[in-house]
Order: C-alpha cells, then structure tokens, then sequence
C-alpha cells in the first residue's frame, strides 16, 4: 500500500495532472498562500551561427515552432499571432501564454497550472559566429513529495534537453 | 492506510485543481518605452538591471526586500512587504518576474535592447488578467492606475541611464 500511496503521489505531480480544467471566476483571495519550492532547470547547447541565424534556424518568432522538437502532435494559436498575450494550445489540451519576448527569447506560462509553470526559449550570443541555445523551467514542485523531486527534475531535463539537442542539430546542419 | 491513502489524494487532487488565474482569461498587455543614449551595458547597469530590488528606487513603492537570490533565476523579493515576485526568466539584458501568490497571473517584464555602440532603449512590459480583477470600471482603473504608475517609472530609469 505504500508504494501504491507513493506511485500515487507522483502521477499526481506529472505534467498531465498540472493541467487542471479552468476554474469558475474566483475572488482576489482565490490564489492560496501555500509553500512553494521553486525547481529551476537549465539546459544549453551549442551552435556554430551566430545569434540570429540559430534563433531563425530554431523557428524562435514561429511560437508553435518547438513543438516538432518535444514531439508534441499539435500546437494552435488560439489568441494573437506570437507577441506577448499570444496563446497557443498544446496537443489540444494545455494553454500556454506568452508572458514575455525579447529579440531572441521568449517566455511563456501556463495559466491554469497548479505548479505555476514557466518555460524559456532562448538563444545568446557567444561569439561574432557561434551562440548557445539556453531553455529554461521554472516551476512549484512543492507537490511532490521530497524524495521525489530529484527523479521528477530529471525526467523533465531529459525530455528537454533531448529537444534542445535536436534544436541545436537543425541549427547546425547545413 | 487506506484512510491515509485516500486523504493523500484528495488533497492533492485538491491543490491540482486549484487553477492560479480565473478562466475565461481576459489578458492585457501594456508596453513601455524610453530611447537610451548608452549602450546596453552601460543602460542596463545604471537602471539597477543587476540589482533585484532596484525597481524600489523608481515606481511608487514603500519597499522591496531580496529573499532569496540576486536577481538570478528562481529568486524572490517581497515588495511593499505583502507581494512576493519571483523571477521566471532571465537574459542578459532582461528579466521577467511573476506573482505566484495573486490570482491575476501577473508578470513583468524588464528589457534594455541594443541599439547602437551608444544607444538603446528601454523596454518595460507587463500582462495580467483582467477577468480576476472586478467588474469594468476597476479593470480600466487598474490600468490607468499601472500605465500612469510605471510610464513615471520607465521615465525615471531613463533619466538615470541617460544622466552625464
């Protein structure tokens, strides 16, 4: 019973449980004042473009762009065409919101998530003809248990860093 | 056990539930600028963009305190000892902060893009959720309120990266 209680638990903080069907309009007090534990992940690769040409090569102003390197099976714009307040939804089940965008980067974030998601794309410069693709999570993982958290990062870094390193692929063939 | 089992999950079937903005959203953005006659390096430093509570020194507010972090991703700052920011994402010349505990899912965003060898400008955005707000005339009155508040903010930030 207590692997079953702790297998539960986890399931219970994958991604696909984050996602929560929206919620009625609530009062300003609606946000509860619980512990967080913030998880950051960082993942980088190397290009040899510079800056501007990866972030082209990569699809950063196509804001459905990433979703061939995730392997996701759809991304559609529901509001905007790729500025802040764009929305796109994933696989017909997640929203995720621009919240920011510079030249070469964007963030976006998960409105109706419990853990408060929030990733970034985004390509810096290095040298005058190479830069690094950096991605980065940050997200509550309060909701899982502490034993567990290391493995739930890790699962996470794998899947993104896999992604990230097919980025860097495309942006470097040719 | 089993009591304990089913407890473990109802609470967190209750915390996966609890959405952290009102839906439908009704998202507003608003964008600020200001021309820079610095480069970004130097723009970015003199408007505090290294130091994460800096923004005290420019909008209208009574405090901020450093948590935990400098500005890196992951930190947090208290502002006005009641609102806790955290910082979401970061470039080197910008970064964005969000409010975990508020329900209107509001974000900020800091930006100081190159322009040339000795200019560059100043690019300050927010978003939030309007549908969380109230009824019509509070939305447009937290909007003046924001537009009014952190134009004077963008303004001063300004002057201090163009000062001689």
């Amino acid at each position: 019973m207590r692997k079953m209680l702790y297998a539960a638990l986890l399931a219970l903080a994958t991604p696909a449980i984050a996602q929560p069907a929206p919620a009625p309009a609530a009062p300003a007090s609606a946000v509860p004042n619980t512990p967080k534990n913030w998880a950051v992940i960082v993942m980088t690769a190397d290009v040899n473009h510079d800056a501007d040409e990866a972030w082209k090569r990569i699809g950063g102003n196509d804001y459905c762009a990433f979703i061939k390197y995730l392997g996701m099976n759809s991304c559609v714009l529901t509001v905007g065409t790729g500025d802040v307040g764009t929305n796109r939804l994933l696989n017909g089940t997640i929203n995720e919101l621009m919240v920011s965008k510079t030249g070469r980067s964007y963030v976006y974030a998960q409105p109706t998530s419990a853990i408060f998601y929030h990733g970034t794309m985004a390509v810096e410069p290095v040298t005058a003809t190479t830069s690094r693709i950096v991605y980065t999570l940050v997200y509550d993982n309060a909701n899982v248990a502490p034993e567990g958290r290391a493995a739930e990062m890790d699962r996470r870094r794998v899947r993104f860093q896999a992604a990230v390193d097919k980025m860097a692929a495309d942006a470097n063939g040719r | 056990m089993r009591k304990l089992f089913g407890a473990a999950v109802f609470v967190l079937l209750a915390t996966a539930a609890q959405a952290q903005t009102p839906q439908p959203a009704d998202w507003i953005t608003l964008t600020f600028t200001a021309e820079l006659n610095k480069n970004a390096d130097i723009a970015w430093e003199r408007m505090g963009g290294n130091d994460w509570c800096a923004i005290v020194k420019y909008l209208d507010i009574k405090s901020c305190e450093v948590v935990s972090g400098r500005g890196e991703l992951g930190s947090i700052r208290t502002i006005n000892g009641t609102i806790v920011e955290n910082v979401v994402a970061r470039t080197k010349y910008s970064y964005t902060y969000a409010q975990p505990f508020t329900p209107i899912f509001y974000h900020g965003t800091m930006e100081v893009v190159p322009l040339t060898a000795n200019s560059s400008r100043l690019v300050y955005t927010l978003i939030w959720n309007q549908t969380a707000v109230g009824d019509a005339a509070a939305q447009a009155a937290a909007r003046d309120s924001r537009r009014q508040r952190f134009q004077a903010a963008v303004d001063k930030m300004a002057a201090a990266a163009n000062a001689p």
